[in-house]
């Protein structure tokens, strides 16, 4: 990242002895006003969207609730390598590895849990997991949770999630707690 | 007897209904006026049922309701080692001096009536007012003060001690600004103002202290909205960096710091309408003749109280639009630095308030009919309007993607 | 002294040392796997190969023994380009699976890559497959697909462990390192292997998977399995142990650790306690500290008055630092004359480090009561008293043996005050506990068998209201009414070098990391 550096602006008379500015600043926040109290939004429309009743399509690369990918035969993709929570910048990310029954694999997460409620969504574990076992792709805006206990999702939960279908889960299936959301 | 009657009927009708209802008004506008002109929505959430399927939210105004709801039934909690006396009582006092200002506005035409003789719409009337007017003023700056100290909270107590530093230094600039209309009408009576600013100027120019005294005007709206603690002075409050001197009030406490905060705001349109827009008149219409020319012609009635009516009326709407333009000035800029605060109070407007007075002091000596003091505002305001509309344009810095 | 120039520095050495010994010495860096400071050299490896003025081939650093005048060369690009190719060999049949490797993090292959190589390497064959899991004996796994054939492991067993319980079997793709035939590797000192490999070939069972490396903390401390206290490193991650790794010194446990001393991370973590306790009518309940230390000092005040009727137990884990505050409390403030001392029961002993005395500070704990003027006896003995002459008793750790039986003794006493640092067969009899730290987590000092001292130092801090006994001691003094002005451990070290003859001339104060043996 380029460092840029800002120049002090210098001001002239005119601009600070700042009456004139503010008045023309009052006249175009009024106009603002005016032309929203009007009701010509068509030309300018509000940005207020009105969620939950109004809902974004949230685009492709979207990073909503994680979900953990399978092999083919319905274990965790994941080695429990611990990539992902060493990336983790939230340290929200908690795994128990255990021998894998399967020689070849060595490691499994017996334990892998992800604080919601500490989750920044970065997506950092996405981009450090080595078997691209953890996705973002969910399309689930997190949920309200009731309790703090329910913020923390474990492995199975984390695993019955599946990528996005397009629109996000209607509002009220939330809570995957409770009700798995659509496309489960 | 009578006297307490009508007094007690006038303070009703004006500081609780007029202004507490406007106050209570104002907090929905804010919010409102504040979202179209950023182009949201403002409030639409509050409602208690629903009416065709659609929630029914009144504009959003039910939030007046649930803010009181909820202000009402929050826990009033006061911290540990607050001084509890003082903690209490520090919201009622900027509340109350707001209350006692507003007893000194003149809200309406005298009344003439046969069996009570004259009775002035104006709660006080004193000789002093506008004198009155500054120092119960400037009192109200001690609930911000002693609300900041009693918390015991560091961050509290910074609000209080810049409020206590900002009120100081503006109230000289303030209370400067109204000399020239003094030396322009010659009374500190607001209801003599008021009547002074009848008549035209020229034949055509109402004789207001706007016009009058354009340079007073702006000064004193800039000291005032400081006095006021609104935005862009609204250091007091800071609440990106230290939350400010109600950080510890919840409940009703808080409350009235708010409802306080829109009460000023109405106290301050009340005081500049009174000194700069010719109080309850208007020009060729209301004022210039004791004869009514709404309510009369509506009705068809032509007495006194027709015509206080008309008087009330156009105060109030003289009022309102000042409030308006306040919130709209606050939703205008973003807020000063302390030490540009200071420098605008001590090094800007106090010359320039000296400076008026003396222009004023001049100009009236030479034309007491104050016919050259009317061409000389009207002179600025003319200029003041070409520089805003032809003034130089910084042609906006080149913007940064993200 | 004869010198030799490497890289155009002229590095006097001492005859017979390899080039390798004396650049490490002058601060110059040549990489090496298969040699060990402590280990024959093998020089198999041959990542270590320098370049050697007037030698026609580059020679192992590791083997060939300094000559006057030599010229040696460790950064040309002769030297460099072999480092890579060596490391291109190295790396041909390595699975590079470091993200499921435990050794990643503390690696010589990862690092040397980092450093040497840094690039695909041309193969792209199949890589060779070997057994990846196999159990060498109870503690050691070893992955033969990781491994490098250095051979430490086998010359640790044969030259320091002196079993020859490993060996190198098979040749080409298919060596591997392994044991015999129905012998397992047992040995005492098994765990050493994983230490010497340099690379994740050789792990350990207990560790294995309960955490990455890299979030682990690292701090000094000395190992409680025995006398022999040896130095250690503790590695530790949100106030748990995960293992303890041997810390160089020369004069106790050279680099080495004895299975059952490592395994001894595991009683820091165990029942630790965290808050204090009191014993209720409905059993034995978590209370506030302060309201347990209050009802200590109620319970203990009759004692303390009539200075008789307490029998006192401290376990010979305790500190220096604490068994001095405790014999000053014991016997000031409560009047009693003989301590039993908490002890583990003798264990195996053999020549190299294990002793038999499992209790890590019983020299250190007996010299400080005996200068007190105090009796000691053992836990057994004290159990055979009649508990009617008996009214309280205050014990001070859990580490200890014969727990069961105290326990079983205390349950008829009147008053039992425990200061310890976890749970144990008294913690539900005793009618105050005070939640102390742990040796990890104490600041103090130890004296082994050998009478030397060396300092604990704390690795994490207590949690909740555990506080280090010192402290609680001092509280209850001070709630009895005897003032004991030791605040901090450094403060009753000063007090212990100005009052007991037998540290006068140790110096207690004034141990250094690598400790220190009094000259007596
Ligand atoms: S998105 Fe970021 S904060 Fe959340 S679990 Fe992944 S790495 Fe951690
Ligand atoms: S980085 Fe991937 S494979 Fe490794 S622990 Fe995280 S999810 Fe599992
Ligand atoms: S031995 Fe080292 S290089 Fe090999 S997989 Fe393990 S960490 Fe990686
Ligand atoms: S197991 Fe480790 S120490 Fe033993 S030969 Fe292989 S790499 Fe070397
Ligand atoms: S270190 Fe010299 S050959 Fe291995």
């Amino acid at each position: 990242m380029a460092i840029r550096v800002r120049k002090q602006v210098e001001f002239s008379f005119y601009e600070k002895s700042y009456l004139p500015e503010v008045a023309r600043g009052v006249f175009v926040t009024l106009s603002h006003f005016f032309h929203n109290l009007f009701g010509r939004r068509a030309t300018r429309p509000l940005q207020t969207l009105r969620y939950p009743y109004e809902r974004r399509v949230y685009p492709q690369r979207f990073r909503g609730q994680h979900r953990l990918l399978a092999r083919e035969d319905g274990s965790p993709r994941c080695v429990a390598c611990y990539m992902c929570a060493t990336a983790c910048p939230a340290y929200c990310i908690h795994i128990v590895a255990a021998e894998s029954p399967d020689p070849k694999i060595e490691k499994y997460p017996a334990a892998f849990e992800i604080d919601m409620l500490r989750c920044i969504y970065c997506g950092f574990c996405v981009e450090a997991c080595p078997e691209d076992a953890i996705r973002m792709d969910t399309g689930i805006h997190t949920p309200a949770f009731l309790r703090r206990e329910d913020a923390v999702v474990g492995r199975v939960d984390l695993m019955s999630l599946s990528g996005q279908a397009g629109t996000p889960p209607a509002f009220g299936a939330q809570n995957y707690r409770e009700k798995k959301p659509a496309g489960a | 007897m009578f006297l307490v009657v009508s007094t007690l009927i006038k303070l009703v009708v004006f500081a609780l209904v007029f202004a507490l209802g406007l106050a209570a008004i104002l907090t929905w506008m804010e919010r409102r006026q504040s979202a179209y002109s950023q182009d949201r929505l403002g409030p639409t959430r509050a409602h208690f049922f629903k009416l065709f399927g659609r929630p029914f939210v009144l504009f959003g105004l039910l939030h007046i309701v649930a803010d009181a709801l909820k202000m009402f039934f929050k826990e009033p909690f006061i911290p540990k080692d607050a001084d509890r006396g003082i903690f209490r009582v520090a919201p009622l006092i900027g509340f109350c001096t707001s209350l006692v200002i507003l007893a000194l506005v003149p809200f309406g035409p005298d009344l003439v009536t046969e069996r009570w003789g004259v009775i002035p719409l104006q709660v006080a009337r004193i000789d002093a007012g506008l004198l009155l007017v500054l120092a119960v003023g400037s009192l109200g700056v001690y609930g911000v003060a002693l609300a900041g100290w009693a918390s015991n909270n560091r961050f509290a107590l910074l609000g209080g001690m810049r409020a206590s530093a900002q009120s100081v230094s503006y109230e000289i600039a303030l209370g400067l600004t109204i000399v020239g209309v003094l030396i322009a009408y010659g009374s500190t009576e607001l209801s003599a103002i008021v009547n002074a600013q009848r008549g035209l100027v020229h034949g055509f120019l109402p004789n207001w202290g706007i016009f009058i005294q354009p340079f007073a005007a702006v000064l004193f709206f800039v000291a005032a909205t400081a006095e006021t603690k609104r935005a862009p002075f609204d250091l007091p409050e800071g609440e990106s960096e230290i939350i400010g001197y109600f950080l510890e009030y919840s409940s009703m406490g808080f409350g009235m710091f708010m409802l306080g905060e829109f009460i000023e705001i109405v106290v301050l349109s009340c005081v500049f309408v009174t000194l700069f827009l010719g109080g309850w008149q208007l020009p060729y219409l209301i004022g210039d003749t004791s004869s009514s020319f709404l309510f009369g012609s509506l009705f068809g009635v032509n007495n006194s109280v027709a015509h206080a009516l008309d008087g009330m009326l156009v105060f109030g709407i003289k009022v309102f639009f000042m409030c308006a333009f306040q919130l709209q000035v606050r939703w205008t800029l973003p807020r000063f630095r302390y030490d540009q605060l200071m420098r605008l109070g001590w090094k800007t407007l106090l010359p320039l308030a000296l400076a008026n007075i003396f222009a004023t002091a001049l100009l009236t000596w030479w034309d007491p009919t104050l016919k050259i003091l009317g061409h000389v505002g009207v002179a600025m305001i003319l200029m003041f309007v070409l520089v805003v509309v032809a003034g130089p344009r910084r042609v906006p810095a080149e913007s940064h993607g993200h | 002294m004869p010198s030799v120039n490497i890289d155009g520095t002229s590095v006097e050495f001492k005859p017979g040392d390899s080039i390798l010994k004396t650049a490490k010495k002058a601060g110059i860096e040549i990489p090496y796997y298969c040699w060990h400071p402590r280990l024959s050299v093998a020089a198999n490896c041959r990542i270590c190969l320098v370049e050697l003025e007037k030698s026609p081939k580059l020679v192992p650093a590791c083997q060939t023994p300094c000559g006057d005048g030599m010229v040696v060369r460790t950064k040309s690009d002769k030297v460099k380009e072999t480092q890579k190719a060596v490391h291109e060999f190295l790396l041909i049949n390595h699975p590079i699976d470091c993200p499921i490797c435990d050794q990643a993090g503390e690696c010589k292959l990862q690092n040397y890559y980092m450093k040497l190589q840094l690039d695909q390497g041309p193969m792209q064959d199949e890589k060779a497959h070997k057994p990846r899991l196999e159990e060498l004996g109870p503690y050691v796994l070893y992955n033969g697909e990781r491994c490098v054939m250095c051979t430490r492991c086998v010359r640790f067993m044969e030259e320091i462990a002196k079993d020859r319980q490993l060996g190198v079997f098979e040749r080409g793709d298919h060596v591997r390192i392994g044991v015999f035939p129905n012998k397992p590797l047992d040995n005492p000192y098994s765990l050493n292997v994983v230490d010497v490999c340099p690379v994740g070939a050789l792990t350990s069972s207990v560790f294995r998977f309960k955490q990455r490396v890299w979030f682990l903390s690292r701090s000094p401390s000395i190992c409680p399995g025995c006398a022999k206290g040896c130095n250690v490193k503790v590695d530790h991650r949100s106030g748990i142990v995960y293992r303890l790794l041997p810390r160089e010194n020369d004069a106790v446990n050279q680099s080495w650790l004895c299975d059952e001393g490592r395994l001894t991370y595991a009683r820091a973590n165990d029942g630790r306690l965290t808050t204090a306790a009191m014993l209720g009518p409905q059993g034995v309940d978590s209370a506030a500290a302060n309201a347990a230390l209050d009802r200590a000092i109620q319970l203990l005040k009759p004692v303390a008055d009539s200075k008789q009727g307490m029998a006192a137990v401290l376990s010979l884990h305790a500190t220096c630092e604490e068994a001095y505050l405790f014999g000053r409390f014991v016997k000031e403030v409560c009047g009693v004359d003989e301590v039993a001392l908490l002890a583990y029961a003798d264990g195996v002993a053999d020549r190299f480090l294990r002793q038999a005395d499992k209790n890590p500070n019983r020299a250190g704990v007996t010299r400080v009561l005996c200068d007190l003027g105090l009796k000691t006896t053992d836990v057994a003995s004290l159990c055979n008293k009649a508990t009617s002459a008996v009214k309280a008793l205050l014990v001070l750790g859990h580490e200890g043996a014969e727990l069961e039986r105290l326990a079983a003794w205390a349950a008829k006493l009147e008053i039992v005050v425990q200061v310890a640092a976890a749970r144990s067969p008294l913690t539900a009899k005793a009618h105050v506990t005070l939640p102390a730290t742990n040796w990890v987590q104490a600041d103090g000092t130890w004296q082994n068998g050998a009478l030397r001292l060396q300092r604990l130092v704390p690795a994490f801090a207590p949690q909740d209201a555990a506080r280090p006994a010192h402290e609680w001691l001092a509280d209850l003094a001070n709630g009895l009414g005897v003032a004991f002005a030791l605040s901090s451990p450094a403060t009753i070290r000063a007090e212990i070098e100005r009052r007991l003859p037998s540290f006068a001339a140790a110096k207690i104060s004034t141990v250094p990391a690598e400790g220190y043996s009094p000259a007596s």
